[in-house]
């Protein structure tokens, strides 16, 4: 039981920095990034690619795992960030205000476009984390067992990780100039717009810094797994999106709490219901949150502005 | 603006697509020897990328001379008088009936499974090119029509016409329970919602396999070959006449799909006319207006989900039929995204638009396949380039109206 549920609270801090991404967007732009899961699953490639490559050159037994996991982890921030760049200017910006179904579907397009772009480029096939490597299983094997529960390295490194970028992404959007902007601009893009702030900068910067936390998380998701798939992306997207939503979109803490609170609930799920049942929990309670609460846990009511 | 432009925008688009393809399409990590390095799969895709914004290029200039300017509901040119239109509609119609008797079994299939398809598209044009809400799991509603046809018929014996009525009718009411929470949202919380719903059918179908056929390791089928049982109640009298050419009752399916879709088109053509269709028309170019104007927005979008699900039902009952089997992985994500990029491709809010995006979508890959082989492995993805650039390019599709929503 107790195990579960910890296991659900690693998944759900996953769930959290995906979310984080849902989110800046959604509250900018009201847009459903629907690309967002791809971009996450482009930067566990990246990441998983570049581990297996160290790996392979033999780097890895000289480097030491924790120096490879940082390359590895930048390098995938560094690709995602370049992808989420490029998919706001493609498939976004040329649709701005016009209306809200045109996004959604441009949106679809090219999360499609991305998940069978890496199927026809690296196989249908899932490449792998390389866990049989001496250094890997230097660093990363024991864990520390209390009572009934045992917790791997990787889930610890897994939940510090998730807490740190929390921390550091509510700390940039409080203090730094670009995280005022994107507060004002979330508030009121017209009105940011007459007070000097240029919108479209902000746009592109809450994509490149949703798109890098994404690839953090996409690289953490395959080391839970060890491996990286093309599909992998779009339903942890989707149950990320629920997590915002069931926070309160738009709001970050929101989104923390819901991405915790997501993986908990499907844990207790799986464990008290049906695991057959697990992708199905995530939009039973976003049906609850939407009928019970629609402006989420931490969301504050918004009139709607005409 | 001048060609200078778009030939520099081109370029630009094929050099960016190359920089950013290099870490998947040239890099393959291997296990001996680290990294393994080859541009040449990321300059196909830059020529790929360069080809198709040329195209997109092309699409705008065509647009900005043919495009907009003309008023949302003047004729076209080539209108007939409405009993004229009525008498070669109707030609029309019974010429694509007699279609079988010259035409082999393959086509025959295909062509049934392409109007199944369009009365689907035709369906969904009501929720998303009509009232602007975005469904993406109708997949789901074509799946409970198909189950309720196959359950009824196999495990309480009933025939053909009433258990098609009763798929229509239970995937209406599904849509009418999926509506419910979804009034009170924007519609792009909608989307997710469909979207789990139909993740949700597919899990209970894969599941409940004491009702649904098949072990839950294996593709859970619906009992092969029961539900053609039921075939020859069709409608003996339609066919006896001409033989059966092809396999047995194909031409009964091929048929029935016929008649359906032009129920389909009309009632959904009539639908767009009456003061409900005017509705959704309002809802989905601003719904504050619409409620401002007297809409009752939630019986317009239950009506909308509602209708849609029905012909995704009656569709569905079609399907179990003429395929003969039924297994969950049929009504999967991709399957309603197809139906989505058949609405969007052709045209949003336009009915023949839906049945050319049907048509097109489901009848070229076979044909194009002896010209390009891969093609089913390439589809989702041209698919998908599809949706993104119809939208930024011409987001009415290729026979939609414009919607004319201000900039807000």
């Amino acid at each position: 039981m107790i195990q579960t549920l910890w296991d659900g609270f690693v998944q759900g801090a996953l769930y959290a920095v995906v979310a984080l991404g849902y989110t800046m967007v959604y509250g900018i732009l009201m847009l459903i990034n629907f690309a967002h899961g791809e971009v996450m699953m482009l930067g566990a490639y990246a990441g998983v690619v570049t581990l297996a490559g160290l790996a392979g050159s033999g780097a890895m037994a000289s480097l030491g795992l924790p120096l490879c996991l940082c390359g590895a982890v930048l390098a995938s921030m560094g690709v995602a960030a370049c992808y989420g760049f490029v998919v706001e200017r493609v498939a976004y910006r040329p649709l701005r205000g016009a209306g809200s179904l045109s996004p959604l579907i441009s949106a679809i397009g090219v999360s499609i476009v991305l998940q069978n772009f890496v199927m026809l480029t690296q196989g249908n096939a899932p490449i792998y984390v390389p866990g049989a490597d001496k250094a890997w299983q230097d660093a990363l094997t024991g864990g520390w067992t209390a009572g009934p529960l045992s917790v791997q390295p990787t889930d610890a490194l897994i939940v510090a990780v998730c807490v740190l970028l929390m921390a550091g992404l509510w700390l940039f959007v409080q203090k730094t100039r670009i995280g005022t902007a994107m507060r004002a601009t979330s508030q009121d893009r017209v009105m940011a717009r007459l007070v000097g702030i240029d919108v479209d900068r902000v746009i592109s910067a809450t994509f490149v810094i949703g798109s890098a936390l994404a690839a953090v998380a996409g690289v953490l998701t395959s080391l839970l797994t060890m491996q990286a798939k093309f599909d992998m992306g779009f339903l942890l997207g989707m149950k990320a999106f629920v997590a915002a939503v069931l926070g309160g979109i738009g709001n970050i803490p929101g989104a923390m709490l819901g991405g915790l609170l997501l993986g908990l609930v499907e844990a207790a799920g799986i464990y008290g219901l049906r695991a057959d049942y697990k992708d199905v929990y995530a939009f039973g309670l976003l049906l609850v949150v939407l009928i019970a609460r629609p402006r989420g846990l931490l969301g504050e009511r918004v009139a709607e502005k005409v | 603006m001048t060609p200078f432009r778009a030939v520099l925008r081109v370029l630009l688009a094929s050099a960016v697509a190359f920089a950013i393809s290099i870490p998947f399409a040239s890099v393959r990590s291997t296990a001996e020897a680290g990294f393994t390095f080859d541009l040449r799969p990321a300059g196909t895709i830059a020529g790929v990328v360069a080809a198709a914004a040329i195209l997109g290029e092309l699409v705008r200039l065509a647009g900005r001379y043919l495009g907009p300017g003309a008023p949302r509901d003047a004729r076209p040119p080539f209108a007939l008088p409405a009993k004229a239109r009525g008498a070669a509609l109707a030609a029309a119609a019974l010429l694509v009936a007699l279609v079988p008797l010259w035409s082999g079994s393959g086509t025959v299939t295909m062509a049934t499974e392409a109007m199944i398809f369009a009365v689907i598209a035709v369906g969904l044009q009501i929720t998303i090119g009509m009232a602007g809400l975005l469904v993406l799991g109708h997949a789901g509603f074509w799946a409970v029509g198909a189950y309720t046809y196959g359950l009824l018929t196999i495990h309480l014996g009933w025939s053909f016409w009433p258990a098609m009525a009763a798929g229509g009718v239970a995937a209406a009411a599904m849509g009418f329970m999926v509506g419910l929470p979804a009034l009170r949202l924007r519609g792009d919380y909608l989307a997710v919602v469909t979207l789990g719903f139909g993740e949700a059918v597919r899990a209970v179908l894969k599941n409940e396999n004491k009702w649904t056929g098949g072990d839950a390791n294996l593709p859970s089928n619906l009992v092969p070959g029961q539900l053609r049982g039921v075939q020859g109640e069709i409608g003996q009298w339609i066919w006896q006449p001409y033989g059966t050419p092809g396999r047995n009752g194909d031409y009964e399916c091929y048929l029935t799909a016929l008649g359906l879709l032009a129920l389909c088109i009309f009632s959904v053509v009539r639908l767009a006319r009456s003061r409900e269709g005017r509705a959704l028309f309002a809802l989905r170019e601003d719904e504050t207006a619409a409620k401002c104007m007297g809409v009752d927005t939630v019986r317009t979008k239950l009506l909308a989900f509602t209708s849609s699900a029905m012909w995704a039902g009656l569709a569905g009952a079609l399907t179990a039929v003429q395929r003969d089997s039924l297994n969950p992985e049929l009504f999967d994500f991709n399957t309603s995204i197809l139906f989505v990029a058949m609405v969007v491709l052709g045209g949003l809010g336009s009915v023949a638009g839906a049945v050319l995006g049907a048509g097109a979508l489901w009848i070229l890959p076979p044909l194009l396949q002896d010209w390009f082989e891969d093609i089913t492995l390439y589809r989702p993805l041209v698919i998908g380039a599809l949706m993104a650039g119809m939208m930024v390019v011409r987001p009415e599709g290729l026979l939609g109206s414009r919607s004319r929503k201000a900039a807000g």
